[in-house]
């Protein structure tokens, strides 16, 4: 095989740019004809034809297919953007504006928090509160199960509901207690409006006044000489109130279930019970109304 | 470069040119044409950000990068079909008696080409059959005179080397 000098010197060749003498000692050497024929044999060939009109017409076609996609991709790009934002807005809408915060305490618990605007809430024990935390300012409203002390900063109006009936407040203290039928408010500091579902008057309520219905007794409104519901003193006082409802209050604070068939649980009860020593609590209520009763773990069973 | 009219010109102009410039480099028509499509709508789709001085070079900028990577997935293809050609060979030349006639010099010839490095035939190719000047090549693929010339060397070593069989 022919040596070549350098690595351009067969395309110097093709452009004739060789010396006199590289392309003399190169016409004489073994490969030259080859070479040549090698360049003639290309010459020959030829690109199949490309017909430019039919390209043109299909590319056409392809760019406004690609461009119709694009668009279309476009536009529901911006519809599932709109739709995210607005989906974003509705749970956040729903998280904070609608949803409610409920705080619920225990047997035998007492649980104290704040509303939003300052208000100080204390629920006695098995008793749960719900309100709307973050739209406090438009819907002032706590239903309450059980019962609750309320210690209102001055200049908030608000509504407890409950499903006895609903206190509207303004700026003062007061205690709701309402179980199934059973419906006690009372109030220590400014005034209360009690509307209560059994009863078409409204009440209201002045310090030291205490508001009660029962299913078995008429609504009455009482004198009380407390500043403080005694149950926040660890105590629980009833003032002629149907011994079922008292019962009820021993079941919360201890995790009780009084079993009993024929006893009367609409006698009126009026006394307390310490709410941090289950005996004594139990003596002390059931020895009152001269019941006999066993104690089989949490179940109090009433003789009759 | 937007106007129709105007693009449909400059497609007349130069696509046949790229058609043929990707011919040489795939030795094959099937991928070519649709990388010539593409390369042409995406110079129409951007046809506010070219003049017409630097329309050419953006559409063969677009088409080789494009080859590439076509290439690149190629190259694994390439690589079995070759064992399975390499057996169909040994057959064929099986016959000794061999007479250099020019109409088999040509079928030689033009296998040789094809077995060239998509490089070397694409340079070699667009100078002997399309007169590009060593110069306009390496504009269109945008590398220097001097590796073109390498290339056209190398294509002929190269080509000289398949037909005769001897190294």
């Amino acid at each position: 095989m022919t040596d070549f000098k350098d690595d351009i010197f067969l395309s110097r060749w093709l452009n004739d740019e060789l010396t006199a003498e590289e392309l003399k000692r190169f016409e004489a050497s073994e490969d030259y004809t080859l070479y040549c024929k090698i360049i003639e044999g290309t010459e020959k060939l030829q690109a199949p034809t490309y017909n430019l009109e039919n390209a043109f017409a299909s590319l056409k076609k392809a760019r406004e297919a690609s461009k119709t996609r694009e668009i279309r991709l476009k536009k529901w790009t911006r519809v599932s953007v709109a739709a995210s934002v607005i989906l974003f807005l509705g749970f956040f809408a729903y998280f904070n504006l609608f949803s409610t915060t409920t705080y619920s305490s225990n047997y035998g618990e007492q649980l104290a928090f704040h509303l939003p605007d300052g208000s100080k809430v204390i629920l006695n024990s098995k008793s749960t509160a719900t309100f709307s935390k973050y739209n406090w300012e438009n819907d002032r409203n706590i239903t309450l199960n059980g019962e609750a002390f309320f210690d209102v900063e001055k200049g908030n109006t608000f509504t407890v509901n409950t499903s006895q009936g609903n206190v509207t407040v303004l700026g003062t203290e007061f205690n709701v207690n309402a179980l199934d039928g059973f419906f006690n408010v009372t109030c220590y500091e400014g005034k209360v409006k009690v509307d209560d579902f059994k009863n078409t008057k409204t009440t209201y309520l002045t310090p030291s006044l205490n508001y009660t219905n029962t299913q078995t007794t008429k609504p009455k409104v009482i004198n009380i000489n407390n500043s403080v519901p005694e149950w926040l003193e660890k105590r629980s006082v009833f003032r002629s109130i149907p011994i079922k409802y008292v019962f009820d209050a021993l079941e919360k604070q201890y995790q009780l279930h009084f079993e009993y068939k024929f006893f009367n649980d609409t006698v009126l009860f009026t006394g307390s019970f310490p709410n941090n020593n289950k005996h004594i609590a139990l003596e002390t209520v059931l020895k009152s109304v001269n019941l006999k009763y066993t104690i089989q773990g949490n179940r109090i069973i009433l003789e009759d | 470069m937007c106007n129709e009219k105007v693009f449909q010109t400059f497609f007349n102009n130069h696509g046949t040119l790229l058609r043929n410039f990707l011919y040489y480099k795939f030795g094959s028509l099937t991928e070519v044409e649709d990388i010539v499509q593409d390369a042409f709508i995406k110079l129409w789709n951007n046809c506010k950000k070219v003049t017409p001085e630097t329309a050419k070079s953006y559409l063969f900028t677009i088409a080789i990068n494009q080859s590439k990577s076509v290439l690149r997935h190629n190259s694994v293809k390439l690589k079995h079909q070759k064992e399975v050609k390499h057996i169909n060979n040994t057959t064929t030349n099986q016959s000794p008696e061999f007479i250099l006639e020019e109409k088999e010099f040509q079928t030689k010839l033009e296998n040789a080409i094809s077995s060239l490095p998509e490089r070397q035939r694409e340079v070699f190719l667009l100078n002997r059959i399309e007169k590009k000047t060593y110069n306009e090549i390496a504009e269109l693929s945008g590398v220097s005179v001097k590796a073109i010339e390498k290339l056209m060397h190398k294509a002929l070593l190269k080509l000289r080397t398949e037909i005769t069989n001897i190294p």
